[in-house]
C-alpha cells in the first residue's frame, strides 16, 4: 500500500468522464453481494457520493420481503443439533433478499471480526440472537457493539464450557484476544485482578491499540487484502478512538482516493459467498438457500462457523485447485435457474466490467446466455472482488 | 521410503512441487489414510485376548472363543467378520499397535474424539491435526491441496485449519468440471494477485482432467456396496489421479456418537460396522496392490476410545479407554507392536494405555510423510518402529 499519498483519505471526486463503469462496479463489488445491469447504470448515473449515501442509509428495522414466513420455515424444518447451520441459512436468505446488502455486509464483518463459531454455541436461537445484535450496531457505534457482545451469551458460549474456563475467565479472554489481539501482550493489567467484562470493555476501549486495529482491519475489508500501514491509518484511527463510529468510518473509507486507486482495484478475493451472490443477484437466479449453504461450506464459508478466532482466512486463501473446480460447478448450478440472460454486452458488462485482457473477451465474444455466464464465472478476474 | 524423498517432503519445495499438477506428477509420494471409527470402538471384541479368564468371565454373551477367531498368536485372535484383515495381517501389510490412548482419557464422546482430533490438550483448540498439516503445506500461490476429506457428513474436526480450504469430498466427480469453458492451462496475468487466480485455475483444469480421465477409465478392482468401502473407492481414485493430496481422511460410524457406540445389542452391531471395516480396508488395499500402488499408502485407523471390560445388562459394554490402532499399507512391518493391555490392572473396568497416539501421529506424520512431528504436535512424542 502507498504510505506517501497525503491525499489518500480525501474524498475521491472524478470528472464525469473519470466515473465509469469500472469504478461503479468496484464500489459495488466492494458494498453490495451482487448487482444487476439496471443497478450498475444508477450507480454510473448517480455518481459515487450519491451511492454510497444510499448505501449507507439503512432505516432501523431493515428487514426483507417475506422473511418471516421463510424463517418460519426454516426453523420448522431444522432440527435442534443443526442450529448454527439453520442460523446461516436464514442469513443467506436475508444476504439474498436484502434491500440493504452494505447492513448484512457489514454484519458479515463484524461476526468475521468477533469470530463467534455458531457450531461452538449450545443453544439453537443464541447463534440467531447474536447475529441480529451485530446487525443492530454493525453501522452503529463501536464502543456498543462490543459492550454487547461482551454480554452475549453466544460469545460466551462459543468461548468454551464454563466447566473447562470459568465464566468470568471467558469472558476475559474474548474481551483482551478478541479486541486487541495482537496487541493483548502489551496490556497485561488485563491479566490481573478479578475484571468485570465491562471493567474489561472500558479497559480495551481506552487503549488507542483498540482503533488502531478495528481501523486496520475494516481498511483490509474495504480496500483489499493489501495491509494499509499503521502510519498510514493513523487519521483514521485518531478520529475513530474520539467516537467509535462506525459509519463515520466506512464512510471515509469508501469515499476516499485510496478506495478508488489502482491499489484497491480488484485486489481482493471473492469470498464463496461473494462468488455466488454475484451470479445469482446479477442473473436474478433462483436458488435454495439451505442447498447453497452446504455449498458454500464446501467451498470454505460455512456460514456462520468462522475456523479460527481470526476469522476466515479470506484473501488468496480462498482459491486451491480443488475450490476453483467448485466454484465453476457452483456456477453451473445456479446457471441452471436462470430463466432469462441479458445480451451479451450486458452480461460481460454486469458480470466482469469487461475487465478482461482484449484476448479473453474476443473469446467471450463467441458465445452467450449460460455459456457465456460460465466462461465469465470461470476467468481469473472473476475470483476478484 | 528412500530417505530423499523424506527430505523432499519436509522442504517448503514441497508445496510448491505438488502444485504443479499437470507438469510433474508427483508418483512416489507416500500417501496417508487416516480413518476415524466414530463412537467408541471394542477394542477387546477387535483384538481379542481369547485366552485370557478374566475376558471370558466379564462377558457373558460377548465373549469370542478360539474356535470363533481369527487366530494371530500370542493368545490374540482378529473379531469372525475381520477375515480380510486377518489375511492382511499374515500377508504382512497389516501392524496393530496395541493398548493406545492418553493418560487420564475423557470418556465423552466429543471431548474424547475432539481429543484425538485435535492431538492438543487445549480445551478450546479449534484445529485439528490434519488441518495443522494442511496449513502448513498449502501455499496459496500455487493452490495446492495436501489434505482432504472424503465422506458424507460434515468435516470433522481433524482437518479444522486455520488458514487452507480443506475440502470435502463425496465422490471423486466432485473433483471433475461440468462446463470447462473459458478456462486456460496457460493462463497468465501480469497482476500478482490475478496471477495467483490464474494459477489456481490452471491447476484446478489439469487436476478436473486427470480425474476425469480416471474415471472415464474405470480402472481398479470392484469395492463392496458399503458407504466406506465407497469412500475408500474415492480415494484410490483421488491417488490415481496424482493430485498432490498426501492426506485423506475418510470415516465410518457419522457424527457424534457413532456407531461404534454399542450400549446394548452389540453382538449384532458390532459384527456389522467390523464387517464394513474388514471389507472396505481389504478391497482398497488388494485394489491398490493391483495397480502397485501399495507401497504409496498407508491407513491408519483410530476411535475416541475403546470400551469397558465388563458386559452390561443389556449385552452392551461402556465407554472405556485403551484400544489397539491398525495400520494398513505395503510397507508397514506387520504384526502386533506393543502388549495387549493387562485385563488385571484395569482403570474403571477399562484397559490402560501404555502408548500414546501422539506417538502414534508421529509416527505417521515423521517417518511416513517426512513432516516434522513436532511441527504439529509439539515435542515429546518420539515415531515407533512400525514401518519396513
Amino acid at each position: 500500500m502507498p504510505e506517501a499519498n497525503p491525499h489518500a483519505w480525501a474524498p475521491f471526486e472524478p470528472r464525469a468522464s473519470e466515473w465509469n463503469i469500472a469504478l461503479a462496479g468496484h464500489l459495488l463489488r466492494r458494498t453490495t453481494f451482487g448487482f444487476t445491469a439496471g443497478q450498475l447504470q444508477q450507480a454510473l448515473a448517480d455518481g459515487p457520493a450519491k451511492t454510497i449515501d444510499r448505501l449507507i442509509a439503512v432505516p432501523p428495522d431493515a428487514v426483507p420481503p417475506d422473511y418471516a414466513a421463510f424463517e418460519q420455515s426454516v426453523t420448522a424444518l431444522t432440527s435442534p443439533e443443526a442450529s448454527s447451520q439453520a442460523s446461516g441459512v436464514l442469513w443467506l436468505y436475508r444476504m439474498r433478499n436484502t434491500p440493504y446488502p452494505f447492513l448484512e455486509k457489514t454484519t458479515l464483518f463484524w461476526h468475521d471480526f468477533f469470530a463467534v463459531d455458531g457450531s461452538r454455541v449450545s443453544q439453537p436461537s443464541l447463534m440467531e440472537r447474536h447475529l441480529q445484535l451485530l446487525r443492530n450496531h454493525a453501522l452503529g457505534r463501536f464502543d456498543k457493539l462490543l459492550s454487547e457482545v461482551s454480554h452475549d451469551p453466544a460469545t460466551l458460549s462459543a468461548n468454551g464450557p464454563p466447566t473447562l474456563l470459568g465464566d468470568g475467565a471467558a469472558r476475559e479472554a474474548f474481551t483482551g484476544v478478541t479486541v486487541l489481539r495482537g496487541e493483548y501482550h502489551y496490556q497485561p493489567a488485563l491479566h490481573h485482578g478479578n475484571l468485570t467484562p465491562d471493567d474489561a470493555v472500558r479497559k480495551a476501549l481506552s487503549q488507542p491499540a483498540t482503533a488502531e486495529a478495528v481501523v486496520r482491519r475494516v481498511c483490509r475489508w474495504l480496500l483489499g487484502a493489501a495491509d494499509v500501514s499503521p502510519s498510514m491509518a493513523a487519521p483514521l484511527s485518531a478520529g475513530f478512538a474520539r467516537d467509535y463510529d462506525i459509519a463515520k468510518l466506512v464512510s471515509t473509507i469508501l469515499r476516499s482516493n485510496l478506495f478508488f486507486s489502482a491499489e484497491a482495484y480488484r485486489h481482493d478475493v471473492k469470498s464463496p459467498v461473494d462468488f455466488a451472490l454475484n451470479l445469482v443477484l446479477a442473473l436474478n437466479a433462483t436458488v435454495a438457500p439451505a442447498q447453497l449453504h452446504a455449498q458454500l461450506a464446501a467451498l470454505g464459508q460455512s456460514l456462520p462457523d468462522p475456523p479460527s478466532r481470526d476469522g476466515w482466512p479470506g484473501g488468496r486463501r480462498w482459491l486451491n485447485a480443488f475450490t476453483i473446480v467448485g466454484r465453476s460447478n457452483l456456477a453451473a448450478a445456479i446457471l441452471e435457474k436462470v430463466e432469462h440472460y441479458p445480451d451479451r454486452q450486458a452480461l460481460v458488462a454486469t458480470l466482469l466490467q469487461n475487465d478482461a485482457p482484449p484476448a479473453v473477451l474476443q473469446g467471450l465474444a463467441q458465445s452467450d446466455g449460460s455459456q457465456l455466464a460460465q466462461a465469465i464465472a470461470n476467468l481469473p478476474e472473476f475470483q476478484l472482488a | 521410503m528412500t530417505l530423499t524423498r523424506r527430505t523432499f517432503l519436509a522442504s517448503p519445495c514441497f508445496a510448491r512441487a505438488a502444485a504443479l499438477l499437470a507438469a510433474q506428477p508427483d508418483r512416489d509420494g507416500a500417501i496417508l489414510v487416516a480413518l476415524q471409527l466414530a463412537g467408541g470402538n471394542d477394542g477387546l471384541n477387535t483384538v481379542i485376548p481369547y485366552e485370557d479368564d478374566q475376558y471370558g468371565r466379564a462377558r457373558s454373551t460377548l465373549r469370542l472363543n478360539g474356535n470363533q477367531v481369527h487366530k494371530i498368536g500370542a493368545g490374540l485372535g482378529f473379531h469372525p467378520e475381520l477375515g480380510g484383515l486377518a489375511r492382511l495381517y499374515n500377508e504382512g501389510h497389516l501392524s496393530v499397535v496395541q493398548g493406545v490412548g492418553y493418560p487420564n482419557m475423557h470418556r465423552d464422546h466429543i471431548i474424547g474424539m475432539q481429543s484425538w482430533q485435535t492431538a492438543s490438550p487445549a480445551p478450546n483448540e479449534r484445529t485439528g491435526w490434519l488441518g495443522r498439516v494442511a496449513d502448513r503445506y498449502a501455499d496459496a500461490d500455487r493452490g495446492n491441496v495436501p489434505v482432504a476429506f472424503v465422506g458424507r457428513i460434515p468435516p470433522p474436526m481433524a482437518v479444522h485449519s486455520r488458514e487452507t480450504i480443506v475440502p470435502a469430498i463425496r465422490d471423486a466427480t466432485d473433483w471433475t468440471l461440468r462446463n470447462p469453458s473459458g478456462m486456460a492451462i496457460d493462463a497468465r496475468r501480469a497482476d500478482p494477485l490475478l496471477n495467483v487466480a490464474a494459477h489456481s485455475t490452471a491447476a484446478a483444469l489439469a487436476s478436473a482432467q486427470r480425474t476425469g480421465g480416471v474415471l472415464k477409465a474405470a480402472k481398479g478392482l470392484p469395492y463392496p456396496d458399503l458407504p466406506l468401502a465407497q469412500s475408500f473407492q474415492t480415494v484410490a481414485q483421488l491417488i490415481r489421479a496424482d493430485l498432490g493430496v498426501r492426506i485423506f481422511l475418510v470415516e465410518q460410524g457419522g457424527a457424534s456418537p457413532g456407531e461404534f457406540d454399542n450400549h446394548a445389542n452389540q453382538a449384532v452391531n458390532h459384527a456389522v460396522s467390523l464387517r464394513e471395516l474388514s471389507q472396505s480396508v481389504t478391497a482398497f488395499c488388494d485394489d491398490l496392490a493391483h495397480d502397485r500402488l501399495l507401497d504409496r499408502v498407508l491407513v491408519m485407523t483410530f476411535s475416541e476410545f475403546g470400551r469397558t471390560l465388563t458386559e452390561n445388562g443389556r449385552h452392551g459394554t461402556g465407554h472405556g479407554a485403551a484400544a489397539p490402532v491398525f495400520l494398513a499399507g505395503g510397507r508397514v512391518k506387520g504384526g502386533l507392536v506393543g502388549k495387549h493391555p493387562s485385563l488385571s490392572d484395569l482403570d474403571a473396568d477399562a484397559p490402560k494405555p501404555h502408548t500414546d497416539f501422539r506417538s502414534v501421529y508421529a509416527t505417521v506424520l515423521e517417518s511416513w510423510l517426512g513432516i516434522p512431528a513436532a511441527t504439529i504436535l509439539g515435542d515429546g512424542f518420539k515415531p515407533l518402529d512400525v514401518l519396513g
